[in-house]
C-alpha cells in the first residue's frame, strides 16, 4: 500500500485543477486514502471552496471534510476509496483562484 | 589509550581488543566498524565525519559516543557499562538505526535529530532517553486541489456565439482610453507584460509614478463585468511617435509598456547575502569563512552576510525564506516533494530566485501567482491522469492550433548521479545565470544583441562547505539576433561529467541563418551548421599514483559543407564549409551547389607532464581539404592533475528501459545533485522517458477570449472531430484587445501549453 492519494487508476495524485462556477458542486471524484488508525481525512476550511466526501458505493451523505473530517481508523491497514465533490461558494469578483490541501492528518 | 585518525577511511583489523581505556577521535573520517571490536575499558568515540556503522562491537566500559555527522547503524552491539549516546545528524535524514543492542547499564541517549528505529534493543537498566526530535509525528499525507471560482454571470456571457468585450486602463484609478492593448503572459517567467497604445498621444498621462490597472470587460447583458487582469503595474519603457499623414495631419502614437509588480518582485535580491543551512548537516561558518563574504560599503563599513541555522531545513523553508520573505508573496504552495537541503544562498546580484531556483530547475516547475499573492510552484509532471477535471477546450473554440512534438533523443538508459549517503569529498549546488549585451548602435546595422544563459555547478567540500572551490559551466545557450530582430546565430552547449565530477567534454550545437541553396540563395531559417563534439580523458598521474592528469582532448567539427559540382579542385568538386563560403561570398545559388553534412576539423591535444611543466601536443587535420593544419608541441608551466579522493562525491546508478539491452546502449547523464536516492531514482526514470517521449507543444489562437485562463490551467484539447489531442497545462498566454476604425473591439487571445505526461 503507497502511502499517498491516488486515483481510481492507482495513479498518484499530488494536485488537482479545475475551474468551476460559484455555487455548483462538481461530479464525484475517486479518490483512494491509505488508511491507518487514528489518521483523519480532512481538507482545507476556505471560504470559497468546500470538499466534500464520502464512501465510495454508498448512499452515506457528503460531509464537509474542514468541519467534519472523516476517521480512517475503521479502515486501518486497508486502502479506502471515497468520493470527493468540490463545492463552490458565491464569489463577488469575476474569478477567484483557490488552493484548498486534501490530507490524511492526525492532527485534524 | 588515545587515538587521533585525522583523515581517510578508519581501517581497524578485526578482532582487536582495546583492553585499557581507549579514547578515538575521527576526524572527517568515514567509519565503518563490522569487526568482533571488544573495547574493555571505558571508551570515548567522537567522529565528526562520514558514516558510522558498529557491528560486532562490545563495549565492556563506561562508553561515551558523541557523533557528529553521519549515519549511525548499529548492529549486534553490546553496551555493559554505563553509555552515553548523543549523535546528532545523518544525511539525507536517514533514520538511526538500532537493531540488537544490548544496554546492560544505565544509557543515556541524546538524539536531537533524525528518525530512529529500535529493533531488538533491549534496555536493562537506568535509562534516559532524550530524542528531541527523532520520534517525530508521521507526516500528513495530501495532495491540493486548485480551484477557479467562476463568477456565474460571466460563465454566462462566455458561453454564448456573440460575445462583447472591452478593455480599460486606469491610471491613479482614473481612466484613460486606449486604442490597443496587448498583455502577454510569457512561458518561464511570472509576470505579465502590458503594451498600451494611448486614444491621447499625451506624455503626462502616464509616468513613473504611476499606478496602472488593465481590466478586460464582458458584456454580461446588463453591464460590463470587468476582470482585472494587471493591478498596481507600474511603466517600465515607452515610445514616443511624431509623424504626419498627408505631409499635414499629426498621426502621433503613444505606446507604453507596463510591467506588473509580480514581475518585479521577482527580481528581488537581499541587502545582505543570506545563507541558510542545516547545522546538523553543514558545520556552522568560521570567522575568516565569514571575513571572505562581507562586501565593502562605499562610504566605509561593511556587509556581512547573513547565516540562517535551520535544523533539518527542507525545501519548504528555502521557499518560505526565498518567496515569502524575500520576494513578499503571503505563501508558498507547492506540490514538490519536501526534500533535504543542506545549505541555499541568496547573494546580492543573485536574488532570492536565483538561489532557490537550481533546487527547483530538476523538476521544471510551472511558477504563477494569484490575486490573493500566492505562490504556486507547481510540478506539472505529477498531475491526476485521465480527464476527470480537465477543462475541455473544444475545436469551436479554435481559430488556429499548431500542435509540434519535439525532437526525441532516443537513450534506452540514463546514468543516474547522486549524493549518496555514504559519499564525501565535493559537494555542489547549481544556479543559473543570464545575461544579454549589446554591441553597435540600436537601429543600425552593426547592432547585435547577445543573450546568454547559462548553468554553473558551484563545487565546495564537505568539510568547508560555505567556500566554493571551483566552478563549472555546465550548459549554455547563446543566442545572437541582428537590428532586425533575425536570429543569426544559436548555440547549445551541454558540458559532460563523469561521477568523479571531472569535465569529460561536451557537445556544442550551432545554427546559423545562411542562405539556402534550394531557395535562391534567400536566407533560411536557422540551419545546424556545425556540431562540435569534445571529449576528454584522463589517466594516472605517472608522478603520483594518487592523482589522475588530464591526459588528451579530442574535438571534433562537423557539419554543413558546400560543395562546387561546377568547379573541380584535383579532380574532385571543390569543398568548403557552408560557413566560409558564406563569409567569403563564394556561395552561388545559381551554381551547380549543393550542401552535404560531414566532418570538417579534428583537433587532437595531447598533454604530458614533465614535473613542474606539461607539454602540449596539438594536432589539426582539415577532414574537407584532407590535410593537416597544424601539428606543434608547446611546454607550458603548471599542473593538470586532480585529487580523486577530493573529487569523489556522487554515486552514479544505471537506469535502462526494459526489454532494450540487447541493442546496445545509448545512454545520457542526468546528475540529480543532493536529492535522496528515491527522488533522484524518480526523476531519472522521468528523465529518461522524456527523452523518448518528449512532451507535444501546442499553441492555440482561440476564438474568444477566456478570462479564466491563466498559466497552470489544465485544458484537454481536441482537434477534428473533438478527437482527443490530451490533456495539457497552460505555460502562456497573452490578450489582446483592439479598437477598430469603424467602430468596435476586437478582442483575441492565444495560449501556449505543454502536453501533461506521468
Amino acid at each position: 500500500m503507497s502511502d499517498q492519494f491516488t486515483d481510481n487508476f492507482n495513479v498518484p495524485i499530488t494536485y488537482l485543477s479545475t475551474q468551476q462556477v460559484e455555487s455548483a458542486d462538481s461530479s464525484p471524484i475517486i479518490v483512494k486514502v491509505p488508511a491507518v488508525a487514528l489518521a483523519w481525512l480532512s481538507a482545507d476550511d476556505d471560504a470559497y471552496v468546500r470538499v466534500r466526501a464520502r464512501r465510495n458505493g454508498t448512499a452515506d451523505p457528503y460531509v464537509d471534510l474542514a468541519t467534519d473530517p472523516i476517521d480512517l481508523t475503521p479502515y486501518d491497514g486497508t486502502t479506502a476509496v471515497f468520493d470527493l465533490v468540490i463545492r463552490t461558494e458565491a464569489v463577488a469578483d469575476p474569478v477567484v483562484s483557490r488552493a484548498v490541501q486534501v490530507r490524511r492528518t492526525f492532527n485534524p | 589509550m588515545p587515538i587521533l585518525i585525522p583523515v581517510e577511511q578508519v581501517v581497524i583489523p578485526p578482532s582487536v581488543l582495546f583492553a585499557g581505556d581507549t579514547e578515538i577521535t575521527l576526524l572527517q573520517a568515514s567509519f565503518n566498524l563490522q569487526a568482533a571490536l571488544v573495547f574493555g575499558g571505558a571508551t570515548t568515540l567522537v567522529p565528526t565525519g562520514g558514516v558510522i556503522m558498529l557491528e560486532g562491537a562490545a563495549f565492556s566500559g563506561g562508553t561515551s559516543l558523541s557523533m557528529l555527522m553521519g549515519l549511525q547503524t548499529l548492529v549486534s552491539v553490546q553496551f555493559d557499562g554505563d553509555t552515553a549516546m548523543a549523535p546528532t545528524a545523518r544525511l539525507n535524514d536517514e533514520p538511526n538505526v538500532f537493531p540488537e543492542v544490548l544496554f546492560e547499564g544505565d544509557a543515556s541517549l541524546a538524539l536531537s535529530a533524525g528518525l530512529t528505529q529500535f529493533l531488538a534493543v533491549a534496555f536493562q537498566s537506568g535509562t534516559a532517553l532524550a530524542a528531541s526530535a527523532t520520534i517525530e509525528r508521521q507526516p500528513d499525507v495530501e495532495f491540493t486541489l486548485f480551484v477557479d471560482v467562476l463568477d456565474s454571470a460571466i460563465v454566462a456571457a462566455q458561453a454564448g456565439n456573440i460575445r462583447r468585450y472591452t478593455a480599460r486602463a486606469l491610471v491613479d484609478s482614473v481612466e484613460v482610453p486606449v486604442r490597443r492593448a496587448v498583455l502577454e503572459a510569457p512561458e518561464n517567467t511570472l509576470g505579465m507584460e502590458l503594451q498600451l497604445t494611448l486614444a491621447r498621444p499625451l506624455l503626462s498621462l502616464i509616468t513613473r509614478s504611476s499606478s496602472v490597472t488593465f481590466q478586460v470587460g464582458i458584456w454580461t447583458g446588463a453591464a460590463y463585468q470587468y476582470v482585472t487582469l494587471i493591478s498596481g503595474g507600474k511603466l517600465s519603457a515607452r515610445q514616443n511617435t511624431l509623424k504626419n499623414n498627408d505631409g499635414q495631419r499629426p498621426a502621433d502614437e503613444v505606446v507604453v509598456s507596463i510591467i506588473d509588480p509580480v514581475a518585479d518582485r521577482w527580481n528581488r535580491a537581499p541587502r545582505a547575502p543570506v545563507y541558510l543551512y542545516d547545522p546538523e548537516k553543514v558545520p556552522a561558518p568560521t570567522q575568516s569563512e565569514i571575513a571572505q563574504q562581507r562586501v565593502e560599503l562605499d562610504g566605509g563599513g561593511f556587509i556581512s552576510p547573513v547565516y540562517t541555522p535551520i535544523s533539518g531545513m527542507r525545501l519548504r523553508d528555502v521557499l518560505t525564506e526565498a518567496y515569502v520573505e524575500g520576494c513578499g508573496f503571503a505563501e508558498v504552495v507547492s506540490n514538490i516533494p519536501n526534500f533535504p537541503v543542506r545549505e541555499a544562498s541568496f547573494s546580492l546580484d543573485g536574488g532570492y530566485d536565483g538561489g532557490v531556483r537550481p533546487l527547483l530547475e530538476l523538476f521544471a516547475p510551472m511558477l504563477f501567482a494569484d490575486q490573493s499573492n500566492r505562490l504556486f510552484v507547481i510540478d506539472p509532471d505529477s498531475p491526476l491522469p485521465g480527464t476527470m477535471l480537465a477543462q475541455p477546450h473544444p475545436q469551436s473554440a479554435t481559430r488556429q492550433l499548431v500542435d509540434s512534438l519535439p525532437q526525441r533523443e532516443p537513450v534506452n538508459a540514463i546514468l543516474l548521479q547522486f549524493q549518496g549517503a555514504d559519499t564525501g569529498g565535493e559537494t555542489f549546488t547549481e544556479r543559473l545565470e543570464q545575461e544579454t549585451s549589446n554591441s553597435g548602435q540600436f537601429g543600425t546595422p552593426a547592432y547585435t544583441s547577445t543573450a546568454v544563459t547559462r548553468r554553473v555547478r558551484e563545487y565546495r567540500t564537505v568539510a568547508e562547505p560555505l567556500v566554493v572551490v571551483r566552478e563549472e559551466v555546465v550548459d549554455e545557450e547563446v543566442e545572437t539576433t541582428d537590428w532586425e530582430f533575425n536570429v543569426i546565430e544559436r548555440t547549445n552547449r551541454t558540458d559532460r561529467f563523469d561521477a568523479l565530477g571531472r569535465k569529460t567534454g561536451f557537445l556544442m550545437t550551432t545554427d546559423r541563418r545562411l542562405p539556402d541553396l534550394n531557395a535562391d540563395g534567400a536566407y533560411a531559417l536557422l540551419q545546424n551548421v556545425l556540431r562540435t563534439e569534445q571529449l576528454i580523458t584522463y589517466k594516472t598521474n605517472p608522478l603520483d599514483s594518487t592523482q589522475d592528469v588530464q591526459d588528451k582532448v579530442t574535438t571534433v567539427e562537423s557539419g554543413l559543407v558546400l560543395v562546387d559540382d561546377g568547379f573541380e579542385y584535383l579532380g574532385e568538386p571543390y569543398r568548403i564549409p557552408l560557413t566560409d563560403a558564406h563569409a567569403s561570398g563564394y556561395i552561388d545559388p545559381e551554381g551547380d551547389m549543393h550542401t552535404e553534412q560531414a566532418d570538417i576539423r579534428t583537433t587532437t591535444e595531447q598533454l604530458r607532464v614533465r614535473g613542474q611543466q606539461v607539454d602540449v601536443e596539438v594536432r589539426v587535420v582539415n577532414h574537407v581539404s584532407n590535410a593537416t593544419q597544424r601539428n606543434s608541441t608547446t611546454s607550458r608551466p603548471g599542473a593538470v592533475t586532480i585529487d580523486r579522493s577530493e573529487q569523489t562525491a556522487s554515486r552514479t546508478v544505471l537506469l535502462t528501459v526494459p526489454g532494450t539491452d540487447t541493442e546496445g546502449r545509448r545512454v545520457q547523464t542526468f546528475n540529480a545533485g543532493e536529492l535522496p536516492a528515491d527522488l533522484a531514482k524518480e526523476l531519472g526514470l522521468r528523465r529518461l522517458a522524456r527523452l523518448n517521449d518528449p512532451p507535444r507543444q501546442i499553441a492555440v489562437d482561440r476564438t474568444f477570449v477566456d478570462l479564466s485562463i491563466r498559466r497552470g490551467t489544465l485544458l484537454r484539447i481536441t482537434g477534428r472531430g473533438e478527437a482527443s489531442l490530451g490533456n495539457y497545462i497552460v505555460t502562456g498566454f497573452s490578450v489582446a484587445v483592439e479598437e477598430r476604425r469603424e467602430g468596435g473591439v476586437v478582442a483575441e487571445t492565444s495560449l501556449r501549453a505543454r502536453e501533461l505526461k506521468q
